[in-house]
């Protein structure tokens, strides 16, 4: 066989391959990235909860307090769109301080579901 | 040039498990070491103050109470969590919580967790000089 029609035989074959594995590869760190966004949101507002409850613990601290501090501290973490799916709720029960999250995140890929979750804070209020 | 084919898959194996892997693993593993950091925290802070509030009872049921609520709301096992707390002194002293908890070396995901060490942290709070029995 010439060295003409020998490299005719596999011509193109590193392309293809190299093509798919640099897709694979790039939706792997797409995954990688929405993984760690994600986990950076729950976080942030996990913070932005217990700040809330933290600001409420005064005696003269009331839901609103908290609720208004939470909802500060989660637009100070995380910005744009990713707040939008981010509902958070506060109220006073028992002497406590419960601060609700009911979070929705959206995939960076259409087809992977969204991730929704429910974070949950509380404290004891201070006492007269 | 036939001794070339399938080299790809080669190289691509070899990237999974020495760029992509150790990405995920880190991805995993970095925010769990940062929640239960800040859960060792918030379990010490809110141990000590529940104590403190309680004094001078000494009964340990409400702080393993306020203890296992945070727990759960962080997501980490009751397991991975040792707590205590002493008191030193009447009014004007502290009351001192002493928490570890287990940090997972690696957080593989679906598989599980690799190795380990305890990050410890402690919350004092101080009883009120004019605190009433």
């Amino acid at each position: 066989m010439s060295v003409a029609a020998d490299r005719r035989g596999d011509s193109g074959m590193i392309t293809i391959q190299y093509v798919v594995a640099s897709a694979c590869a790039l939706v792997f760190f797409v995954l990688a990235a929405n993984l760690l966004v994600d986990l950076y949101v729950r976080a942030a507002v996990r913070d932005a909860l217990d700040e809330g409850v933290r600001a409420a613990v005064p005696l003269a601290g009331d839901a609103s307090v908290c609720l208004d501090r939470a909802n500060d501290a989660l637009h100070g973490l995380v910005h744009g769109s990713l707040t939008a799916g981010i509902n958070v709720r506060c109220a006073r029960r028992d002497g406590r301080v419960i601060a609700d999250a009911d979070v929705v995140l959206p995939p960076f890929l259409a087809l992977l579901p969204a991730w929704s979750f429910r974070l949950h804070a509380e404290a004891l209020q201070e006492g007269p | 040039m036939k001794r070339s084919r399938g080299f790809i898959a080669v190289e691509f194996s070899a990237a999974v498990a020495l760029l992509l892997v150790p990405t995920v693993v880190l991805v995993a593993s970095l925010p769990v070491w940062s929640e239960r950091r800040h859960a060792a925290t918030v379990v010490a802070r809110e141990a000590a103050r529940y104590a403190a509030q309680q004094w001078p009872s000494t009964s340990g049921d409400g702080v393993n109470a306020v203890v296992a609520s945070v727990a759960a709301d962080y997501g980490v096992p009751a397991d991975d969590l040792a707590v205590e707390v002493s008191e030193n002194g009447g009014r004007g002293g502290q009351v001192v919580a002493h928490v570890a908890v287990v940090m997972p070396a690696l957080h593989l995901p679906l598989i599980g967790d690799a190795g380990s060490w305890r990050f410890t942290t402690t919350y004092a709070i101080r009883i009120d000089d004019y605190r009433s029995r």
